[in-house]
């Protein structure tokens, strides 16, 4: 089990850059709160003092986000996996890269990504955006969006030959040569990605006290993930509906770094997962760390289908009826085995009885976390759309 | 009975790095002093840490636990002097420590995060963090403490007012932790551990806090004052030199009686479960406390765990 959390490595490469945005305006910068437009119920994120946020790094980052000139050969962009319609998903099971590799693990929805304690399914010394985005952007194995070091420099002239971006950057990073880097891209991208705020849904409406966002099927759907039965909220409670969490209050003493195994897979009774997708284990090669992933957000998780680290689960129903089970059983072929008699799982998924108007009801209360002010926000939009 | 494992543990540590701030005794012209109630926790005589096995327990002592996390908030510290009269205590403020407008609270935390079983290794939903404390300090003027009377959990006042003032997050610290998300209110003692049966391993999880706590499904205590079961155990040591003795949380005397067993629709593991509902190691574990597990009334002479060292 992973509780503890490595040392900061990719830091040192990060803080280069960035810094320049002190800038003595005499009108008051817009406090983090206002840039992101966060709900009063919503405490502030965490952000790291080297890439203070500026409503000029957002909008570069939000460009960034949508242009498919960010990949090495330009037919993808971070939006490519990551639709605003789907919560920032791509409603495949896993997605296939730029350069045409198969990526293993299913696109994280990015709804409030500010928040995680740790990035990504399966990592655990990725803490900060500023580290995590360089692996969809540089990663060569599988290739993601192919920014490599054979055409790097081809693909920042790119934006350092494009009068829009030349602005751009020379707004977000003031002073600062030379204007295009890939740190600031990514300072930029990771400035946009903490404005993906979701906290609209008829769920956050019933939690400020409008008593009708809610059907009475989804308050009891409330109450059954809150309950001893279902035990869901041990894993997703809080804002965020994940135990992977911190803000800008969080101490190191107090910042928990949790990673579970859910029972998806029991290949040769010994809790193994399909070899090379094994969570944690793939950093540590700890036996005991096999299958063990962190639990997403439940943020607008109606919409990003399908489900589980490899997209295994088709609906959100099914997901239920997975925990209800305690474990997933595949009874024939290379993954064979009972996920219930995992010795590895968390104590947490055990077998259950549920009817079905109560697994009815808990998929319609977490329905009642999709959040339409989020997936139709315009400010989150492609820029490029708006110039059609 | 304690078995001694490889590393010193943290709670432990915890009692070292701590026993400072007893601060000698230095009564003031106005006659008061520093005070510091210290905590640790004991496998009868034997502090027990991080590292360590307690073994023996259950039946036929088959069983043995390693402690993970463990974790209890403490509140209404009252000391009184060798006539029994009550002394004006005074917490300081720090991160374990919170006034607020509806009383004072501290939080023991004798677990991190990086030695032995608080790593979290073996146990499938370890919790903790890395930081610890072992005691709560504070000023006691009038006398010279001779007695301590204290709850382990948050007055029900001020669970209200914390719930009803701050978003989960944002509680202060040492609030934003233990909350049992906001329908059940917060969690008062949380002790995780790892179990060992005949050699098969287990989990145990005494997860102690108030029920029947009401709200609309996110958020306690909003249509009532007080939950419909407390649940705060509450203690009291006579002859108590604050100065001499710690406060003992006695992990066997927590599990005395409990079977170590956990039956789930498919089978029965070695393990203990008690998350203050109807599991059935809950009867067991709440009269260890001196807690009646039908109405979650308190009686500090039932309770065995916590007692003067």
């Amino acid at each position: 089990m992973v509780w503890r959390v490595a040392s900061l490595l990719a830091l040192a490469l990060l803080v280069g850059c960035g810094g320049g945005s002190s800038g003595g305006n005499s009108t008051a910068a817009p406090t983090v709160r206002e840039l992101l437009r966060l709900p009063d119920h919503f405490e502030e994120p965490a952000i790291p003092d080297y890439n203070p946020l500026t409503a000029e790094k957002i909008g570069l980052g939000r460009r960034l986000f949508y242009d498919p000139r960010l990949s090495g050969n330009q037919t993808q962009s971070c939006a490519t996996c990551h639709q605003q319609a789907r919560a920032f998903t791509d409603a495949k099971a896993v997605p296939t890269g730029s350069t045409g590799d198969r990526l293993p693990r299913n696109s994280q929805g990015l709804s409030n990504v500010a928040y995680f304690s740790t990035m990504t399914w399966g990592n655990n010394v990725l803490l900060e955006l500023e580290q995590q985005i360089h692996v969809p952007l540089g990663s060569d194995n599988p290739v993601e969006l192919g920014v490599l070091d054979g055409n790097r420099e081809e693909v920042l002239a790119r934006f350092a030959d494009d009068p829009t971006y030349r602005r751009l950057f020379a707004d977000a990073f003031p002073g600062s040569e030379p204007l295009v880097t890939l740190n600031k891209v990514v300072f930029a991208l990771a400035s946009f990605c903490r404005t993906l705020i979701s906290g609209d849904s008829p769920y956050d409406r019933y939690y400020l006290g409008d008593q009708t966002a809610l059907t009475a099927q989804q308050v009891h759907g409330l109450r059954l993930f809150n309950s001893e039965q279902f035990e869901c909220f041990h894993c997703h409670s809080g804002v965020n509906f994940t135990i992977s969490y911190r803000d800008a209050n969080s101490t190191p003493g107090t910042i928990t770094y949790p990673f579970f195994n859910n029972g998806l897979y029991n290949i040769g009774g010994d809790g193994s997962y399909p070899p090379g997708n094994q969570g944690i284990y793939e950093l540590t090669l700890d036996p005991f760390d096999k299958g063990l992933f962190r639990p997403q957000s439940l943020r607008n998780v109606a919409l990003t289908a399908p489900y589980m680290h490899d997209g295994s689960i088709a609906t959100l129903r099914e997901v239920v009826q997975h925990y209800v089970r305690g474990g997933r059983l595949i009874e024939s072929g290379p993954y064979a085995g009972d996920g219930r008699l995992s010795p590895l799982k968390s104590g947490l998924v055990r077998p259950f009885s549920a009817t079905d108007e109560e697994i009815d009801a808990v998929v319609a209360f977490l329905e009642s976390l999709t959040d339409d002010t989020f997936t139709s926000n315009p400010e989150l939009a492609d820029p490029f759309a708006d110039a059609h | 009975m304690v078995a001694r494992g490889l590393v010193c543990g943290a709670l432990g540590a915890a009692l070292v790095g701590l026993a400072g701030c007893g601060g000698g005794s230095s009564s003031s012209s106005s006659g008061s002093q520093d005070v510091a109630l210290r905590f640790v926790a004991v496998d009868g005589d034997q502090p027990v840490g991080c590292g360590d096995v307690i073994e023996g327990l259950g039946p036929d002592g088959a069983s043995s636990v390693a402690v993970s996390d463990l974790r209890f908030y403490v509140s209404n510290v009252q000391f009184y002097d060798a006539a029994g009269r009550r002394l004006t205590t005074r917490l300081d403020r720090n991160e374990f420590q919170y006034h607020g407008r509806a009383g004072d609270i501290a939080m023991i935390d004798l677990t991190g995060t990086d030695a032995g079983a608080c790593a979290g290794d073996g146990l499938t939903y370890p919790e903790g963090t890395s930081r610890t404390n072992g005691a709560i300090t504070g000023r006691v003027s009038g006398g010279t403490p001779a007695r301590v009377t204290f709850d382990i959990g948050l007055p029900q006042k001020l669970m209200k007012q914390v719930i009803a003032d701050n978003t989960g997050e944002g509680a202060p610290s040492p609030l934003a932790e233990m909350h049992w998300s906001w329908a059940f209110a917060y969690r008062f003692l949380v002790m995780n551990f790892t179990v060992v049966t005949d050699g098969a391993a287990g989990e145990g999880y005494v997860h102690i806090g108030s029920t029947d706590c009401g709200g609309d499904g996110t958020k306690a205590l909003t249509d009532r004052d007080a939950c419909g079961r407390i649940n705060t155990p509450a203690v009291a040591l006579d002859d108590f030199d604050p100065q001499r003795d710690t406060v003992a949380v006695d992990i066997r005397a927590l599990l005395a009686g409990v079977d170590f067993t956990v039956t789930t629709e498919e089978a029965t593991v070695p393990g203990v479960e008690c998350h203050s509902f109807d599991q059935p190691d809950c009867p067991t574990v709440f009269d260890n406390l001196g807690l009646d597990f039908a109405t979650g009334s308190a009686d500090a002479t039932g309770n065995a765990v916590f007692w003067a060292r």
